[in-house]
């Protein structure tokens, strides 16, 4: 397999800056990965990111990763063609080498937005999430694919999502973001084996992986619950995972590194783990 | 062929009455009630019955942290 290229998720907060400034000066990152919709108005991108965007742009190695698009929200056209014009827009403005949103729905007409929820696999389900799959590959003009979710209401969420992604992203030949957190919350929470739940996924469409860190939360229930939050180090786990993974998917292109914006006060730990998954990726291929 | 309107409009009123309830401050069993009473589940039953009590009571603070009802551009969430 070509080596994976190894990125970092852009946050617009300072924290970021500081703890990534010596990866970008010293040209250790390979790519960037965008969410672009975070940054239309009336969001405002500081002139340090718009520099780092236009960089990676024109290098050919920038990636779009929507948030808000909601392939999944059913009955929110209206919503969903605003969003397409503003992306018709970002296209024209910013050279993308693939884009890539969420499985699930996160917005309704009451709410803009909320953070992604699955739903049931349904003939008319998957006829929706593939016709806005089409609408946005028409528009974006290059590789368009779709994020595993964490979140899971039940076993059968977890089970099926393998093959919704997988008939999803069918018809426009579309590539899956293997988030291996959110795999892991999964094998976490319904007590599975993480490698099992992988088989489960399309590996050959497998294009990009993410990693990142999480936190438990507990409620009545004495089970805590992981989740996807972001704003943590890399389980070790996860790092001892990646091989396996990398050599289940060969089709890899880059692994990228996400941690929340705000939460990066221990800028050495964030970097040791960008370090860190360099070598297992290197080791790797 | 586009799925027909009766069943975009079911999930729709699903997906709809769902983040309502989650966005509310309900004790799990009286959210678990309506999850059961609510006709706009009626057609999803099966799938709503499946749901874990523990998830759902993290679907409800994921709702109230991450959800917003005006549009002001997207926003970074957990995923």
């Amino acid at each position: 397999m070509t080596r994976p290229l190894v990125g970092l998720s852009l946050m617009l907060e300072d924290d970021f800056l500081r703890a990534t400034y010596p990866l970008f000066e010293s040209g250790a990152v390979d790519v960037l990965e965008w969410s672009f919709d975070t940054g239309w108005p009336p969001a405002d991108v500081p002139k340090w990111a718009e520099e780092l965007l236009h960089f990676y742009s024109e290098s050919g190695r920038l990636f779009g990763h929507g948030v808000s698009y909601s392939i999944l929200s059913a009955g929110t056209e209206d919503l969903q063609q605003t969003w397409l014009q503003l992306f018709s827009t970002e296209i024209d403005r910013r050279r993308y080498h693939h884009i890539s949103e969420h499985f699930g729905f996160s917005s309704r007409r009451n709410f803009h937005q909320s953070a992604p929820l699955p739903v049931p696999l349904t003939s008319a389900t998957l006829q929706l999430g593939q016709e806005r799959l089409q609408c946005l590959a028409q528009i974006a003009k290059v590789p368009v694919g779709l994020e595993n979710l964490a979140f899971a209401f039940s076993l059968r969420d977890v089970l099926d999502q393998g093959r919704f992604l997988d008939e999803l992203l069918a018809p426009i030949d579309g590539f899956v973001v293997l988030d291996l957190h959110n795999l892991y919350c999964q094998a976490m929470n319904f007590e599975r084996l993480f490698e099992d739940l992988l088989t489960g996924y399309p590996l050959p469409r497998v294009r990009e992986l993410h990693i990142a860190g999480g936190s438990w939360s507990q409620g009545i229930d004495p089970r805590p619950v992981r989740r996807d939050t972001h704003d943590g180090p890399v389980p070790d786990e996860l790092f001892s995972l990646l091989p396996v993974v990398l050599r289940e998917c060969p089709k890899v292109e880059c692994v990228i590194l996400e941690r929340m914006g705000g939460t990066l006060s221990e800028s050495e730990s964030f970097r040791r783990d960008f370090f860190r998954l360099k070598e297992v990726v290197d080791a790797a291929a | 062929m586009p799925p027909p309107e009766s069943a975009i409009g079911q999930i729709g009123e699903f997906q709809e009455t769902l983040l309502e309830l989650l966005a509310q401050d309900l004790s799990l069993d009286t959210l678990q009630n309506r999850l059961h009473e609510e006709p706009a589940f009626a057609p999803f039953r099966d799938y709503v019955q499946g749901f874990e009590p523990r998830m759902l009571e993290v679907a409800a603070l994921l709702v109230k942290k991450w959800g917003k009802r005006s549009a002001q551009g997207g926003k970074m969430t957990e995923g």
